[in-house]
């Protein structure tokens, strides 16, 4: 409360600063209405309230706000009224409202506050929300116009349809539509009109719609058939639309959180498939991604300011090269080592995995470090009302299927993706083909390393970025590559998608804990049924 | 190529203790030893002698022995069997869980609360009366036969599925990595009914003996001793028979053991479920001695960790999971007080290390290396001769 | 079919296996392709193809690896082996040795022999299982057959490739099996190792069932036996081998010109 005092009385003081004497003809008429207050009569100060409304006046909002927090006050002296700012020694710095004419200081005592009661306070709400409606900012006129479907003050009623006529924006236009067909249905209007209303309301339909209607059915007489049954009918069709949105937004969630794991599980089900090598670092490689794409926010923050929005684009690659170096790293002085023993290959890389997650803790600290995100990032895309779709989560669905699609084309365009696939299939035979079978390990390790380092430039966006980071996708990951089945990456896409998407139809029913665990174990059941996952390899050559 | 060198004996072993390889009558030898002078350490000799050992050391002691046992138990389905179970600890836990209900249940009327029926968290949490599943726990044999049947009844659905339909090597490791997992993630839920994060704590005896009296916990040091001890020689006799001689079969070669007319599946249900209720046994005697048991060693972190110190002490002998077990956590006891910073650095460097460099681990290469030493001494002793004959 | 079940069933053929008309597909592609194919009792068989004519992928239907797509097995008449595990399928008496000699290297020979040895193969059994002195006689006999006495307490990992196999057709042996599936049993062997190989196998046939497949045309000379061509899951030709050696599309297929 006391910043937003200092912030209203700095402000204007600032403009009056600025304004001095150009506008104090303007500022004057605000300043004589105010001066009106002065008087005990709670029914003329109510009138004056909208008075000050009003004049139009920039500042009469401010007024109203510091007659409503009590910091609008009478000079016993000579009876003026001012706007009364504490000072650190106890005392008042006195100002003058609407022109901001600085007025000296006063004791405590030299002032007495003017009072309100709840008729004024609620005439001051009124006369704010219909200030707001005229404000330039049509956010601010957006959430005028909320208030007022919230308050259902059918005094605005006449003002928003003065609005509504020059209101050229289709969001607070479509606001302010929805705000007087409520206003209708509560007024005094024809059953033609209130059908009407409803059907202005069903148009947009956002769960405040639904409450609302909700409401109004229950105080609605009985007497009052027809509508009611008219009512019902659009409280029906606004809940059906509701839960669909609910559907397709919980779909969406779905969706992105899937689009997560087919990013952290891609590497992991090609240096599976290829090497027959679980990687229980791989999710360090994820975790290394997102401090790189940290590191890369940190450095443009202190010397490449105007490229703080486009670092997140920067990190893309840069990821991938820090993840796939380390991958490599790893394969070249520990897997390569340990081929044909998949278990000690598995302990080995958990050793990694501890390792990396300590260093990571030496050199960043323990504590999470924020990966801000751009501004064309932030926000959501409203699909229509009641439906909105954030945009970094939307960016990253679109990012994890054209990383599956251009690792695709790698391995069907390339010498490398081919080479790859021929040792997937057959080592042996690839081998006496002349293909390195060696160098083809490690490219495929790093190369599946460096996306999971991407996987953490997606994650950085959704989730903290701390040394833990990699463990809390790994099991995930794993239960995605056992569930689409080894070596196939169509079966890695529905894996993570189908993971993703069950997780997030379960949590409305049963949480999300109880749904993690329901899924683990719908898999380790399903793998009874397929040992090797939905998309595995059959015949002679996999069953070893 | 481990513990199977020089059978030349045939038949069960009735008679465990003479039958006892070399290796393992030295580790009962060993073990009874530093279990009684522990002992006596403790109680006989007073407090400020030099000798004495403090109570909290023999309870640190008797944790040793716990997760030696663990250690064992991943032994004989990892070194034997080949199956590399990434959530012993789950096992472990549940054991560990049923013997916290029944000492949950002992402590009656003297919780925060007051009341006689419900702990503590239960009634925190404004629960009107006991699950069922909390039934008979205040009953120590009923508990007793709970720390074996659960962690043993889990072992059997689960394998009984997974290795019907032959899930094996690494995916077997990750669906139980995932089991241990969805149990942590279960046992975090306050509806549980199992003390949700905090998990219960805050015992006060066990079959009427106070458990913070020295006598007490010298006498869970000694059951965990004789825990052991029995588990060592169960082991002992489950991979000396024909039996530990089919597990490694399969271990070594599965498909050439089921045209050989074995049923793996069967045989891997059998050891694995033996195994579960030895880790069930461990986590029994583990959690009065810490005296708290929460959804944290549901961690798949800790199982993992289980099966370094089988893979640092020499896997598929016995002796090596018990000395890998306690070697690496008195390690880790003295690093994480002394350089906290760098103890995972250095579990970690073991992981690698031990698969890298010390596969057999330390009982296992032990042998090579008194046979180099031998060769060297020899051939040193050889080399010596000529030139005293100079002199 | 169904005239040729009956028929079957009513005792007028009477063979050790029996495959008609079996079909199995991996993704499409089709390994065993209405392969039908009769073993006497008794009879040893060779068993000849190309790669991939699916040789193995029979074995594996045989023994309960596989389950074909269609068609039936059976072993001695009356026995359904599509419906039965590796391990049920071993009891009943049909032997299989790999076409890699697979043995259980960290175990001695002694051992390898002990746990083939036909006897009540459940856990408990095995657990208090005690070795009696017709077992302890029978491992001995077939030490002496396949001529490991000297090597009975050596790793089976440090046998040479020849020792293996026959170590391996020894542990077939100890199963006690009236049918054995014998995988290129000579490959890698020396000359001298494989006349030996092909002297047991003949010993072995006199009381006993043997299918053999093998690449080696000496040693299937050697054997002296009927010979059935595979290619591309279907029986080709059958015969003595003088007569599938002349005929032409086997000539095409897979001996050459």
């Amino acid at each position: 409360m006391k910043i937003i005092k200092k912030a209203i009385l700095l402000l204007s003081t600032l403009t009056c600063l600025v304004l001095t004497g150009a506008t104090l003809g303007a500022a004057s008429e605000l300043y004589d209405v105010t001066q009106e207050l002065n008087t005990k009569s709670y029914s003329k100060k109510a009138k004056v309230v909208a008075k000050i409304a009003e004049t139009g006046d920039e500042q009469a909002a401010d007024i109203l706000r510091a007659l409503m927090a009590g910091d609008l006050f009478a000079r016993k002296s000579d009876k003026i009224i001012v706007l009364a700012e504490k000072q650190p020694d106890g005392g008042y710095a006195l100002i003058a409202p609407g022109t901001g004419a600085a007025l000296g200081t006063a004791k405590k005592s030299d002032l007495s506050k003017v009072k309100i009661n709840n008729r004024v306070r609620n005439a001051i709400k009124a006369a704010l929300g219909g200030l707001d409606l005229n404000h330039p900012d049509p956010a601010k006129r957006l959430a005028a116009a909320d208030a007022v479907f919230k308050s259902l003050d059918d005094d605005m009623l006449p003002l928003l349809e003065a609005r509504l006529k020059t209101e050229e924006n289709d969001k607070v236009k479509s606001a302010f539509e929805q705000t007087i067909a409520a206003l209708y249905l509560n007024a005094d209007v024809d059953f033609a009109a209130k059908v009407s209303a409803l059907h202005t309301l069903k148009e947009s339909g956002g769960p405040e719609v639904k409450s609302f209607l909700s409401r109004y059915l229950a105080e609605l007489p009985e007497e009052e058939a027809e509508l009611r049954s008219q009512v019902a009918e659009i409280l029906d069709a606004v809940e059906r639309r509701l839960s669909n949105f609910a559907l397709v937004e919980n779909l969406f969630q779905g969706l992105s959180l899937g689009s997560v794991l087919l990013l952290a599980a891609i590497g992991l089900a090609i240096t599976f498939g290829v090497m027959g090598v679980i990687n229980m670092a791989h999710g360090e490689m994820v975790m290394i991604g997102a401090y790189t794409t940290y590191v890369i926010q940190e450095i443009c923050r202190t010397s490449f300011p105007a490229g703080l929005e486009y670092s997140l684009i920067v990190a893309i690659p840069a990821a991938f090269v820090v993840a796939g170096f380390f991958g490599v790293l790893l394969e070249k002085s520990v897997i390569r080592f340990l081929y044909g023993r998949p278990l000690e290959t598995l302990l080995a890389t958990w050793g990694v995995s501890l390792i990396l997650q300590q260093f990571v803790r030496t050199i960043f600290g323990p504590t999470n470090k924020e990966v801000s995100a751009p501004s064309w990032l932030s926000g959501a895309w409203e699909v229509t009302s009641g439906l909105s779709l954030t945009y970094n989560r939307i960016a990253i669905i679109i990012f994890a299927l054209c990383v599956l699609f251009a690792l695709m084309l790698v391995l069907k365009k390339t010498l490398f993706g081919l080479q790859m696939r021929a040792v997937t299939q057959n080592r042996q035979m690839a081998r006496s083909m002349g293909v390195e079978s060696a160098t083809v390990d490690s490219l495929t390790f790093g190369l599946g390393s460096g996306i999971a380092g991407m996987a953490g430039v997606a994650l950085s966006q959704i989730d903290n970025v701390s040394p833990n980071l990699g463990q809390a996708y790994i099991i995930d990951s794993f239960m995605v590559v056992v569930f689409g089945g080894v070596g196939n990456l169509w079966g890695t896409l529905v894996g993570a998608g189908s993971l993703g998407i069950v997780n997030k139809f379960l949590e409305p029913y049963s949480g999300a804990v109880l749904a993690k665990i329901l899924v683990l174990v719908a898999i380790i059941l399903f793998i009874q049924k397929r040992p090797r996952g939905l998309f595995a390899l059959k015949g002679r050559s996999v069953e070893g | 190529m481990t513990s199977q060198n020089k059978i030349t004996e045939k038949g069960p072993f009735f008679s465990l203790l003479s039958g006892l390889p070399g290796g393992g009558k030295a580790f009962m030898g060993i073990l009874l030893t530093a279990a009684c002078l522990t002992l006596a350490g403790n109680l006989l000799i007073p407090e400020g002698h030099a000798l004495h050992v403090p109570t909290y050391l023999v309870s640190l002691m008797g944790k040793y022995l716990c997760y030696a046992l663990l250690a064992l138990s991943v032994d004989l389905i990892w070194g034997y069997c080949g199956i590399l179970s990434l959530g012993h600890g789950a096992f472990f836990a549940l054991g560990g869980y049923a013997m916290g209900m029944y000492l949950m249940r002992q402590i009656g009327d003297r919780g925060v609360y007051g009341n006689a029926e419900l702990p503590d968290f239960m009634v925190f949490l404004n629960w009107q009366e006991l699950p069922w599943y909390w039934y008979g726990m205040d009953n120590a044999f009923v508990a007793a036969i709970m720390v074996m049947l659960v962690p043993g009844l889990l072992a059997f659905i689960f394998g009984w599925f997974a290795f019907r339909s032959r899930v094996t090597g690494v995916y077997f490791s990750i669906i139980t990595q995932a089991m241990t997992y969805a149990l942590l993630l279960a046992f975090f839920r306050n509806d549980m009914g199992f003390g949700g994060n905090n998990g219960l704590t805050d015992f006060k005896d066990i079959l009427g003996f106070d458990l913070r009296a020295d006598g007490t916990r010298a006498a869970l040091f000694a059951g965990s001793v004789i825990a052991l001890a029995i588990g060592y020689l169960i082991c002992a006799f489950v991979t000396q028979s024909k039996f530990g001689r089919v597990l490694v079969a399969i271990r070594d070669a599965e498909s050439r053991a089921r045209f050989t007319g074995y049923r793996v599946e069967y045989y891997k249900l059998a050891v694995f479920v033996i195994s579960a209720v030895l880790a069930g046994i461990a986590g029994a005697f583990y959690v009065p001695q810490v005296g708290i048991i929460n959804p944290s060693e549901f961690s798949p972190a800790n199982s993992i960790e289980v099966v370094i110190w089988v893979a640092i002490g020499g896997r598929g002998t016995l002796w090596g999971a018990v000395l890998g077990a306690v070697l690496v956590n008195w390690g880790k006891s003295y690093f994480t007080g002394a350089f906290p910073d760098l103890w995972l650095y250095m579990l970690g460097g073991l992981f690698v290390f031990s698969t890298l460099l010390l596969p057999k681990g330390i009982v296992g290469t032990a042998p090579d290396v008194k046979r180099w030493l031998q060769e060297k001494m020899s051939a040193g002793a050889d080399a010596g001769e000529p030139k005293k004959g100079e002199a | 079919m169904e005239a040729a079940t009956l028929q079957k069933r009513s005792g007028a053929v009477t063979s050790i296996l029996y495959l008609d008309g079996v079909s199995v597909s991996f993704d499409g592609f089709k390994a065993i392709n209405d392969l039908s194919l009769t073993v006497a009792p008794g009879e040893m068989r060779a068993i000849i193809g190309p790669n991939g004519a699916g040789k193995t992928t029979m074995m594996d239907i045989i023994t309960g690896k596989t389950r074909p797509d269609i068609g039936e097995v059976f072993f001695r008449d009356e026995i359904d082996l599509t419906q039965l595990d590796e391990a049920r399928i071993a009891n009943l008496g049909i032997g299989r040795k790999f076409q890699k000699p697979t043995v259980f290297e960290s175990q001695s020979v002694f051992d390898n022999l002990e746990l083939a040895l036909k006897c009540d193969k459940g856990p408990f059994a095995s657990l208090f299982y005690k070795m009696s002195e017709d077992h302890l006689a029978r491992i001995e006999e077939v030490l002496n057959i396949i001529r490991l006495e000297d090597r009975r307490d050596w790793l089976a990992g440090n046998l040479s490739h020849g020792q293996k196999q026959w170590l391996e057709i020894g542990m077939l042996l100890m199963q006690d099996p009236d049918l054995l599936l014998v995988d290129e049993p000579v490959a890698g062997m020396t000359d001298a190792e494989t006349v030996q190989t092909a002297d047991l196998l003949r010993e072995i046939a006199k009381t006993r069932s043997v299918v053999v497949v093998e690449h080696d045309m000496e040693f299937v000379r050697a054997l002296d036996c009927k010979v059935t061509v595979l290619h591309e899951g279907h029986v080709l030709a059958e015969g003595g081998l003088k007569t599938v050696s002349e005929n032409p599309e086997v000539i095409d297929v897979y001996l050459g010109r």
